[in-house]
């Protein structure tokens, strides 16, 4: 694979990853990034915050390169990481995100279990109060351009007796205050993906009506996997871009999303190179 | 007229007086724990930094805390993303791990099939090498261990340092009795030459430590980071054991009055703000063996409302004190298999995770019977990583199953590239010609 030619990664036919035509417009939509073990996607979420706040997408794509001040507001919720963590990954794609205006981190991960979230097997209100929060914090501000990114809240299905209904209620309310959302998710088979499952106390039950419902509410989804022919040295993963249950085109006029299946290798230094499959 | 015996010192100070953890030893690492305080190349240790004042340390940035740590004689840059990383008191897990080590604020699982328990010999040695970090400078703490959910005897079967193969501990003895003024050795002829052969002895084990430094490269790194590991004995317990500053335990609570995930995690908080603030450069170990053993845990404690958070609330904790802080635990599969959802969530919440498989009977009759005249080549079964840290969260593919094997051994517990062993039958049928007949001598054409 060496050899072959390095491929942009692209997800909507106007080449681009998060099309203009979706900032301006007036409709909100809902996308997945699924991973499994060993196929963390960090460094396409890099790449989505770089485009979403300026336009270009160093390590992905070369064709976009024109920075555009202030194109976007990104907030991100994590479940998973502290700020710090971001701030310092992202500097590979060249931002600087504590000192971005555009940009705006809300933790879930420090204290979730701790302050957030006192009892496990009561947590409606706590939790119900933590996404009215999100939706305080992004009705602050005017600009409608607004990308938001929510990583691993299954989590909270997981680890507490919330539902995958009600979990689902309370991120449709906040797909509805911004032009672009993004649900970032393990989705290992079998183990927490299972369409077997029947119990409904059953935290796999709970993931898998939770990401099934999510993909049939979605516009795209982004899928990364392992090679199922086994282990590479060169390979790392495949990526397919595929449309979700909704149409794109209906919500944004003429835009059409760029089915595609890539396989992309990441180097230790963090270097992404793309081939289409 | 009084009489000593032969052997006794003479003026020596009495057996025991003696520090049983500092023998000076060959197979332990050079200027390991057991070298004398006071004694101690390379690195510089300061001693100030143990003594420094509350205010000042109140004071401090979370620069001066990673810039502290880096003192630490436990602590080296990682190979990889230069992050202060520490042992985990296997050098070979250490070089799987791909980091030389564990990085601070990051956490390893180590899982295990079957109903063995080699998981614990890893997780002793890892509490093992935190408390003799507290050895290298005498009254300097260095390291603290926090052992979750096991009872205080658990501290009791730390392994302690390999001290050489019986053959190198008798001449070791024979080179000290023959070093001290005793009675027989004052009653030698002449005492010039005496002093002048442990003097060449002495010179003739200098010139061989000095040639192995300059041979190899690891002895050269063993030199950079002289206290970073230690080669640890599983057959020897650590003497002395494990004090209070050296190790504390938190329970987990028993039968089915088990703790709140809350209660266990500020208890954890609490000792660990206690060390930071008595000194930030200090390294706090947790280590949680068996986690979920129902012998330990209320059956309570499988519930999802308790372990996720409780490994939720330790990874926050991990990332809250990223410059201190480590966590190695162990999980038996045989309990929490690797498709169930318990263990899938554990894998997503820890940063690094290994998978120790056991071979089975067949297999380990067929490696018995390959290596049945090099029985130290024997497998116990497979390492599987699931994930390492760092680089797993950056996305690379780091899963590697049926890569390599382990050995538990008494002086160390290996880790090697696996490959299947090949009977070798023709050996001992002897050399046989191409039309089935056998030959005694070798024919030369």
């Amino acid at each position: 694979m060496s050899t072959g030619q390095n491929q942009d990664l692209t997800i909507f036919k106007d080449n681009s990853l998060l099309s203009d035509a979706i900032l301006s417009s007036e409709s909100s939509l809902l996308s997945t990034i699924t991973y499994v073990q060993g196929t963390s996607p960090q460094w396409l979420i890099n790449s989505l915050i770089e485009n979403a706040l300026q336009g270009t997408a160093a390590l992905v794509n070369n064709d976009l390169n024109q920075k555009i001040r202030n194109r976007s507001e990104v907030e991100f919720v994590s479940f998973l990481h502290p700020l710090d963590y971001y701030v310092k990954n992202c500097k590979k794609n060249g931002l600087d995100l504590t000192h971005s205006p555009g940009f705006t981190f809300i933790d879930y991960f420090s204290q979730l279990f701790t302050e957030n979230i006192k009892d496990t097997t009561s947590s409606k209100k706590e939790i119900s109060k933590m996404f009215d929060d999100i939706t305080k914090k992004l009705k602050i501000s005017n600009n409608k351009k607004k990308v938001v990114f929510i990583e691993l809240p299954e989590v909270l299905l997981q680890a507490t007796d919330f539902t995958s209904d009600g979990l689902l209620a309370e991120i449709l309310k906040v797909n509805r205050l911004c032009r672009q959302l993004f649900i970032i998710s393990a989705k290992d088979h079998i183990k927490s993906f299972n369409l077997d499952s029947s119990i409904p106390q059953d935290p796999v039950f709970k993931t898998t009506d939770f990401l099934v419902k999510l993909f049939h509410r979605s516009h795209y989804n982004i899928s990364l996997s392992p090679l199922s022919t086994g282990r590479a040295s060169d390979i790392t993963g495949s990526l397919t871009i595929s449309k979700g249950s909704l149409p794109v085109d209906s919500v944004v006029d003429r835009l059409v999303i760029n089915e595609k299946e890539y396989i992309y290798h990441i180097t230790k230094d963090s270097n992404i190179r793309l081939f289409f499959r | 007229m009084s009489f000593r015996k032969r052997g006794d010192v003479i003026g020596g100070t009495p057996i025991s007086g003696r520090n049983p953890g500092s023998p000076t030893a060959p197979g332990s690492n050079p200027g390991g724990p057991g070298r004398a305080p006071g004694i101690h190349g390379g690195r510089q240790i300061p001693n100030a930094r143990v003594q420094t004042p509350q205010g000042s340390i109140q004071g401090q940035t979370a620069e001066d805390n990673a810039n502290s740590i880096m003192k630490n004689p436990g602590v080296r840059p990682s190979l990889i993303t230069s992050q202060p990383t520490v042992s985990t008191g296997s050098s070979d897990l250490d070089k799987l791990l791909l980091h030389q080590g564990l990085p601070l604020g990051h956490s390893l699982l180590i899982e295990e099939s079957g109903t063995t328990d080699f998981a614990v010999v890893l997780l002793r040695a890892y509490a093992s090498q935190g408390v003799l970090h507290n050895r290298v400078v005498k009254d300097q703490i260095n390291a603290h261990v926090i052992a979750v959910g096991v009872s205080p005897q658990w501290a009791n079967d730390l392994p302690g340092l390999y001290k050489g193969s019986s053959k190198e501990q008798k001449k070791a003895k024979i080179l000290a009795n023959e070093s001290k003024v005793s009675v027989s050795n004052l009653s030698g002829t002449s005492t010039a030459p005496r002093s002048e052969n442990d003097m060449k002895i002495a010179w003739r084990y200098g010139i061989n430590g000095g040639n192995r430094r300059s041979e190899s490269p690891e002895a050269y790194e063993n030199s950079t980071y002289e206290h970073y590991n230690n080669q640890f004995d599983i057959t020897q317990k650590l003497t002395p054991g494990p004090n209070s500053s050296d190790i504390s335990f938190v329970s987990v609570g028993s039968g089915l009055n088990g703790l709140s995930h809350i209660q266990i995690i500020q208890q954890i908080q609490s000792i660990i703000q206690r060390q930071i603030k008595n000194n930030p450069g200090i390294v706090i170990r947790i280590v949680i063996p068996g986690l979920l053993n129902p012998t330990t845990y209320s059956p309570l404690a499988c519930s999802p409302t308790f372990i996720f958070p409780f490994v939720h609330a330790l990874r926050s904790i991990l990332r809250q004190n990223g410059n201190n802080v480590v966590l190695v635990a162990s999980l038996s599969l045989d309990l929490y298999p690797r498709d169930s959802n318990l263990a899938h969530t554990l894998e997503t919440l820890i940063d690094s995770c290994i998978h120790l498989q056991p071979f089975n009977q067949e297999m380990s009759q067929l490696i018995e019977k390959a290596y049945k005249n090099e029985p130290s080549k024997i497998q116990q079964g497979l390492v599987n990583i699931i994930k390492l840290p760092v680089l797993s969260e950056k996305g690379l593919m780091m899963v590697h199953e049926g890569e390599y094997a382990f050995k538990n051994g008494r002086k160390r517990f290996e880790i090697e590239a696996w490959g299947i062993p090949v009977e070798d039958t023709e050996k001992e049928e002897g050399h046989s010609t191409m039309e089935g007949g056998k030959t005694s001598k070798n024919i030369e054409f």
